[in-house]
């Protein structure tokens, strides 16, 4: 009878192994090949050239930019989505469901549409391109710019990650609080905010991922002025398009060590989150003894 | 501290959860919000806590209206359904976190504060388990640690929003008792909210019921019980049989008890009905009888003592007589 059972809730092996060996082909496939060959290519001409690619002045420029609109959006991004998921996760107010879409707009508008409205605003012809020009202000063909397509494309993700956490958790450990004497900033600190840490983490770790990697949105706004408004995807494209592979490779695989970076980080951040639960076990167990 | 509450009320969207309600709760009392949910009950709590307001009325303490004051200021404490603890907070942190979050000088010192925190963890039977974190608790140990938590502030009034709501039965009953002997002891003007009434009857001094944003009936445990002032109180109260316009000297409905109802093989009064027995149900000390009516098809439910079942050897089909020992009425008069 068990076996019987058993026939019905297993697969049989063969299908298992097509199962397996379908997966295994496909991230191999799609995820390793190209990351094996980003290597192989970056590394060809050997290490001397590697570094020398990689020091050389607008490589050099296009890194430091990459990473100026990451310190400048992904921090803009943490207050505005911890505040945003604030409100959608604990509070109801008209246009709420409208404020959610908005938030998801940009998963669902291609980033090139992202970085045209920026320079139909703000772009010589755009809507208020006069008004800047003569205030003196460039943003388009500039960095504030790409500052701005980077935040547009980036700012789902931390309020993503935090509206179902927020949600699930609900209101009445901030009402407690609150009901305890506890001031609304030292409500968040000591309650919201210790709740929220892990998803917080995630939410800016993947944030902070794309605001790097960007190219569509980025590249409209950019103008691809070497040395000054192209950050590394852009530089990546621009490299390649000279037939100059070698260092394309090896800017790309500045990107890919900061994409497995990403990972390992985030998985670093939810071994910890584990661990914080087991300690927190332990911790009562010997509270009991 | 004494509270009054006056005309309260409270609309959400098209529902009116509030609809004029007035009570007043003296001092050192322990008060039972009862009702079926949705009746306004969480919501008058949660008004009186300062979480939630009211479109009119006004709500006062001690003479002193606090409806301009913050939840801060009003000095409640809070117990909420599902306990609300911090979760990423030990026991201690938990209690203490009402006197931490003091400005500086009107703060405790660590001794003082840890002095404090052991003081009502002993008092909740839970001293030792202060390095433990709130998911290592049972749900009877976090509603207590959620007490002590309220009380650490040395609150003026103590509001518990359905307090056993989330326990399994007998845990609940054994809190129940312990809350009113804790209430006894600390003396501090208590309001909770539960829709259970034997919980109201057991624990409160008084009981309100509330039934759609309006209060039904105020009084004593007893009185609600013994004296209900309207058919939904009688109903909400316990099972019911309703006679219409079948007893004598009663217009109308009148409403009986099943324990109330007497049931023998043989005829003892000419007022008595006759029914047939068509489901036994045996519930510990006494056994639920079926009784379908033989004029009238009516199904009466009657409670009779285990003893008394056995002796009277019940089975189902067998033809009985029955009659009911208390008749309620609402238009005012018992018959007996």
């Amino acid at each position: 009878m068990t076996q019987g059972q058993r026939s019905y809730l297993h697969e049989p092996l063969w299908l298992k192994a097509v199962f397996i060996a379908f997966a295994v082909l496909f991230l191999t496939a799609l995820l390793g090949l190209p990351l094996y060959e980003i290597f192989t290519q970056a590394f060809q001409k050997g290490l001397d050239f590697y570094f020398e690619a990689l020091g050389d002045a607008v490589t050099l420029a296009s890194i430091k930019l990459t990473l100026l609109v990451a310190a400048i959006s992904v921090p803009l991004n943490l207050v505005f989505g911890v505040v945003a998921a604030y409100a959608i996760a604990k509070f109801d107010f008209r246009g709420k469901s409208l404020l959610v879409s908005l938030i998801d707009l940009p998963f669902s508008v291609s980033p090139v549409i992202a970085g045209l409205i920026y320079v139909l605003l703000f772009g010589l012809q755009g809507w208020f391109g006069g008004a800047l020009k003569s205030a003196g202000i460039q943003i388009i063909f500039a960095v504030p710019g790409i500052v701005l397509a980077t935040i547009f494309v980036t700012f789902p993700f931390v309020a993503r990650e935090l509206i179902p956490l927020m949600e699930e958790q609900g209101r009445s450990e901030e009402e407690a609080a609150l009901m305890l004497g506890a001031s609304p900033l030292k409500m968040f600190f000591m309650v919201t905010l210790p709740n929220i840490k892990w998803g917080l983490i995630y939410g800016v770790i993947l944030c902070n991922a794309r605001a790097m990697g960007e190219f569509g949105a980025v590249s409209v706004v950019s103008g691809h002025i070497r040395g000054e408004t192209t950050t590394m995807p852009l530089h990546v494209e621009i490299l390649y398009n000279e037939y100059n592979f070698t260092a394309a490779f090896a800017v790309a695989s500045l990107l890919a060590f900061l994409a497995l970076a990403t990972l390992l980080v985030k998985t670093a951040v939810e071994i910890r989150a584990r661990l914080a639960q087991r300690q927190r076990l332990q911790a009562g167990a010997e509270g009991l003894s | 501290m004494q509270i009054q509450v006056e005309n309260l009320v409270k609309t959400y969207k098209n529902f009116r959860a509030l609809d004029n309600v007035s009570v007043d709760i003296s001092h050192g009392e322990l008060l039972a919000l009862l009702g079926p949910s949705g009746c306004g009950k969480t919501t008058l709590l949660r008004i009186i806590a300062g979480l939630d307001f009211p479109d009119s009325g006004a709500i006062r303490f001690d003479g002193t209206d606090v409806q301009t004051l913050s939840v801060k200021d009003r000095n409640v404490g809070f117990v909420f359904q599902h306990y609300a603890l911090f979760r990423h907070m030990t026991i201690f942190d938990n209690v203490a976190f009402g006197l931490k979050v003091r400005k500086r000088s009107e703060r405790p010192s660590k001794r003082e504060i840890r002095e404090r925190v052991m003081e009502l963890l002993s008092l909740v039977q839970l001293a030792n388990l202060e390095d433990r974190y709130p998911h290592q608790l049972s749900g009877g140990q976090r509603q207590r640690v959620a007490l002590a938590r309220a009380l650490a502030v040395r609150p003026r009034v103590l509001l518990l929003d359905e307090p056993f709501g989330a326990l399994d039965a007998q845990v609940r009953k054994e809190l129940r008792r312990w809350l009113r002997k804790l209430h006894d002891e600390i003396q501090i003007t208590s309001i909770f909210v539960t829709h259970d009434q034997e919980e109201a009857l057991e624990v409160a001094d008084r009981v309100v019921i509330l039934n759609k944003g309006r209060v039904e009936q105020i009084g004593s445990p007893d009185e609600v019980y013994r004296n209900p002032k309207t058919p939904f109180v009688y109903q909400f109260m316990g099972n019911v049989n309703l006679f219409h316009g079948r007893i004598e000297g009663i217009q109308g409905m009148g409403y009986v008890r099943p324990h109330e109802i007497e049931v023998d093989r043989q005829q003892k009064f000419p007022s008595d009905f006759s029914g047939i027995i068509e489901g036994i149900q045996p519930l510990g000390p006494y056994t639920r009888l079926t009784l379908k009516d033989e004029t009238t098809g009516q199904l009466v439910e009657a409670e009779v003592p285990y003893e008394t079942g056995k002796v009277l050897g019940l089975n189902i089909g067998m033809a009985v007589f029955y009659r009911p020992r208390n008749v309620q009425t609402f238009d005012g008069d018992y018959v007996i």
